[in-house]
């Protein structure tokens, strides 16, 4: 019996010690500690409190939780906190170490940053954050680098990460700033062939080209440049923070506004609205004015030209005045069939931003009075903008189809002639672009990038080499 | 007590301690000390110089886009007044003083798309001075052809349109001079654009028609300040070029309209956050030099302060050369300009902050750099309210003859307080014993 007393008594002590141990680490934890609640929205705030009480007698998955939801909000120092405390309670929890190791990184402390990234390296197992995997982690690290002007270690590391594009951007982007841009161009146009519309690619291939003196490569690289609109993303911040910013508060019911535009019930869509302008109060946020301008717009699908004004009037009050306001002020007549009282309204529009819609809407308002040369002007100008459009996407026949239609309109506009040369000189008609730029410049003497074109072309291929 | 006893008492001991551990340890409150918060802003000493804040034009509204304010006698009336462009309104407006610290707006032009600068300057030579307005066509990030260059030509009262530049990207600055020596004014453009931009020079053909130039194919160009940097004879032009690029260009002027580009600075740091340029002999050697603030960080959703952010001093040396130093670490800072503000003949530097850590309601919005005299700097705090700057003028406001302040808020990220449209700080300089 003695020696069964002493296991029993041995393994209480064990006990006492190790549950001991267990009360007086769990006293020890900090409390979550969130921002003023003066410095936030109330419908946040009452977000931030839920999780910090979670968090309080959670796991790392619940501090990670509540870090996630500071930092969509961008308190990043709190978010820091919470972040490290879920590190310490589960050290292999992928999430907490990348989001600790951003926190520092946004906060400017960039070596510390760059050494919690490099613990993820050890790590194991399924990443469920794209923060979190190799390329990426390897990416932050390298621009961590740039921002410490350590150009050598950035090169090192982009190195590392060959066949990641940015990675490859800001490697190639070194070389050609340090006058090695004979090194960067192989990798440029390695890219290039993954990505022919990449923009920056693009634009450093031009740089690159235009460093070696071969200017006559540089010209044709620039007139791609043009047309390329394919971004690769060089800096992941808001890519990550977003989808936390949009978990709580008021973004949370704006997101629910938004999935209710698909189900295009604009009834439901106003109460939603309503509900979201009665949460945000008057407190100013931007989410107020975008809130009201939806409203405006779902205003004029409920054919309610009175409330349209209305609201129209409030935003006027709080210091919002723009091309789009005064589009919906125009679209408030036209329902209330005060057509004169439209026009002048979008010929203010088409003159501060102009766009296709405007420009159709005033052409098909001179048809109907059969005011040819107004309709005309307005359709070329609709057309116009069709095909810029075009043409920066590159979809060269489309843009083709719809400049002729432009020139057909209004023959006296220099700039669609521009465009129809550029249009024509693209697809190999050097002719037909010589003559355009020429109308251009009859048209318009001073225009400069016409007249740098027409020389271009005026001057033999050789002598421009 | 029995063995049996004994054993059957630890028994249940050793059965119930897990247990009520295991119970009662979620229930129990967390005593640890709150770790310290990290803040990356900053603050410095009140400035010795006390300064009196006013509101310029109304209590402001809603969330005021202010671009620009410049401090100037536009009437010609021997009196400074401000001019301000409003993003969010789409206007210019004059303010003028009426009374020592209260303001009267009068809007000079509507329906501007997001304009970021205007530029008051007599183009065509006839004696009053016109408008030129940048047009950025979109105050958010945009690559697509919406910007432009808007002469308002003054006739009598009224202002009559001129679109001296368009299909191309957002405009953010423009600056006239004589590039091409004909005796007429010319214009420097920055067109920031985002993805893509340009730098152009303008050339005046007469009539108010210009044929544009391109010095610069680049993102991002916020600034291009028009002095004699070479000190030739003939006006040169600067260039600040950010989104990620981060450079500083000179355009030499070598006559008949021609240039040659210069990269005078660069940095890898893609973070650094350039913000603007501003050229002014700044010690007083007789060159110009240029003041670079830094500390955009507008890309980001919610911004921080960084530690390099600042205020960039680039001494002119001389031959294109300028040597950098960095004169300041305010966070967030956003706009420099210089004046004499404690009247000992040397020029100090002021600057505005966009991003401090402004939940920590002492981090300053306005400073002024205290100049020995020999370029070293000592920084004061005037203001920490209102927050979010990104303009800032130095003029006589009250006509005493000592410099003041006007400063204008672009309040688009948090924190949604201390909120200002135009405020104007007075140098009660001569009002202290």
């Amino acid at each position: 019996m003695i020696p069964f007393i002493r296991f029993l008594l041995l393994l209480f002590v064990l006990e006492l010690g190790f549950c001991g141990y267990l009360v007086a680490k769990r006293l020890a934890r900090p409390l979550p500690v969130l921002p003023a609640a003066e410095s936030v929205d109330p419908l946040t705030m009452s977000d931030f409190q839920e999780l910090a009480r979670q968090a309080e007698t959670g796991s790392s998955q619940e501090w990670v939780r509540l870090g996630q939801a500071l930092l969509g909000q961008g308190f990043y120092s709190y978010a820091e906190n919470c972040f490290l405390q879920a590190t310490q309670f589960d050290p292999a929890d992928a999430v907490a170490q990348a989001s600790y190791a951003f926190c520092l990184e946004r906060t400017g402390r960039m070596q510390a940053s760059t050494m919690e990234y490099e613990k993820l390296k050890s790590f194991k197992g399924q990443i469920s954050i794209p923060l979190a995997q190799r390329e990426r982690y390897l990416y932050a690290i390298g621009r961590n680098y740039l921002r410490e002007e350590n150009a050598a270690k950035a090169e090192e590391i982009f190195r590392q990460n060959a066949g990641f594009q940015p990675a490859d951007y800001q490697l190639a982007k070194l070389l050609v700033r340090s006058g090695r841009s004979n090194d960067a161009l192989p990798i440029i146009d390695r890219n290039l062939i993954e990505t022919p519309d990449s923009l920056f690619f693009n634009l450093l291939k031009v740089q690159a080209l235009e460093t070696l003196g071969r200017t006559a490569e540089a010209k044709q690289a620039a007139d791609r440049v043009e047309r390329a609109m394919h971004i690769i993303p060089l800096n992941f911040n808001t890519g990550f923070t977003e989808p936390y910013h949009s978990r709580y508060g008021i973004s949370k019911e704006i997101v629910a506004y938004d999935q209710l535009l698909q189900g295009n019930d604009m009834d439901q869509i106003a109460d939603k609205l309503e509900e979201v302008l009665q949460l945000m109060g008057d407190r100013p946020m931007p989410e107020h004015t975008a809130s009201m301008i939806s409203m405006v717009e779902v205003e004029y699908q409920r054919k309610n030209p009175e409330r349209m004004l209305t609201l129209i009037e409030k935003l006027k009050e709080s210091g919002v005045e723009n091309a789009e306001l005064l589009q919906f002020q125009a679209g408030a007549y036209t329902l209330m069939g005060e057509t004169e009282q439209a026009v002048p309204l979008l010929l203010r529009a088409a003159q501060m931003s102009p766009t296709i819609e405007v420009h159709q809407t005033l052409a098909n308002y001179y048809d109907q009075r059969q005011e040819t040369e107004k309709r005309d002007t307005h359709q070329a100008k609709s057309q116009l903008l069709n095909a810029m459009h075009a043409f920066r996407n590159n979809q060269l026949a489309f843009a083709d189809k719809a400049i002729q239609q432009s020139v057909k309109r209004n023959p006296l506009d220099p700039q669609a002639w521009f465009y129809y040369a550029k249009i024509k000189h693209l697809q190999g008609e050097l002719n037909a672009a010589r003559k355009a730029y020429e109308r251009c410049v009859e048209l318009n003497p001073n225009h400069g990038r016409a007249l740098r074109e027409l020389s271009d072309l005026t001057v033999p291929k050789k002598q421009r080499e | 007590m029995s063995l049996k006893t004994r054993a059957l008492l630890l028994t249940c001991l050793v059965i119930l301690i897990p247990i009520g551990t295991w119970i009662v340890l979620p229930g129990l409150p967390s005593l640890g000390q709150p770790p310290e918060l990290f803040s990356g802003g900053t603050s410095y000493p009140a400035s010795q110089i006390k300064f009196q804040r006013a509101t310029v034009g109304p209590e402001p509204v809603g969330l005021p886009l202010i671009t620009n304010v410049q401090i100037l006698d536009f009437d010609g009336d021997g009196k400074n007044e401000i001019i301000g462009c409003d993003a969010g309104r789409g206007i210019v407006s004059l303010f003028k003083a009426d009374g020592k610290a209260d303001w009267q707006e009068e809007i000079l032009l509507r329906d501007l798309a997001a304009p970021a600068h205007a530029t008051l300057v007599d183009i065509d030579g006839d004696g009053d001075l016109d408008i030129i307005v940048s047009i950025l066509g979109n105050l958010q990030p945009d690559d697509r052809v919406i910007g432009r260059v808007e002469l308002y030509e003054r006739k009598g009262e009224a202002y009559v349109r001129h679109v001296i530049l368009d299909d191309v990207r957002r405009v953010a600055d423009v600056q006239p001079g004589d590039f091409d020596g004909d005796g007429d004014l010319d214009l420097a453009v920055a067109v920031f654009g985002y993805n893509q931009g340009a730098v152009l020079w303008l050339e005046n053909r007469g009539d108010l028609k210009f044929r544009d130039h391109e010095l610069l194919n680049a993102p991002g160009t916020i600034h291009v300040p028009v002095a004699d940097f070479d000190g030739d004879g003939d006006l040169d032009i600067a260039a600040i070029v950010t989104q990620d690029e981060e450079e500083l260009w000179g355009f030499e002027n070598l006559g008949a309209g021609k240039f040659k580009k210069r990269r005078l600075w660069m940095t890898v740091n893609l973070d650094l956050g350039g913000a603007g340029l501003i050229s002014a002999d700044l010690d007083q050697d007789g060159d110009q030099d240029l003041i670079l603030p830094a500390g955009d960080n507008l890309e980001d959703l919610d911004a921080f302060p960084q530690p390099y952010h600042g205020c960039l001093w680039f001494e002119n040396k001389g031959n294109w050369e300028f040597e950098s130093r960095r004169i300041s670490d305010l966070a967030g800072t956003y706009a420099a300009d210089v004046g004499d503000m404690d009247g000992d003949g040397d020029l100090d530097v002021i600057l505005v902050s966009m991003t401090n850590d402004w939940y920590d309601p002492q981090t300053a919005s306005v400073v002024w750099l205290e100049n020995d005299g020999k370029q070293h700097f000592q920084t004061w705090q005037i203001d920490h309210d209102p927050i979010h700057l990104v303009t800032v003028a130095v003029g006589d406001l009250d006509g005493d003859g000592v410099d003041d302040l006007a400063a204008g808020g672009l309040n688009l990220r948090k924190p949604f307080q201390r909120i200002g449209r135009i405020s104007a700080w007075l140098n009660l300089r001569k009002e202290q014993p």
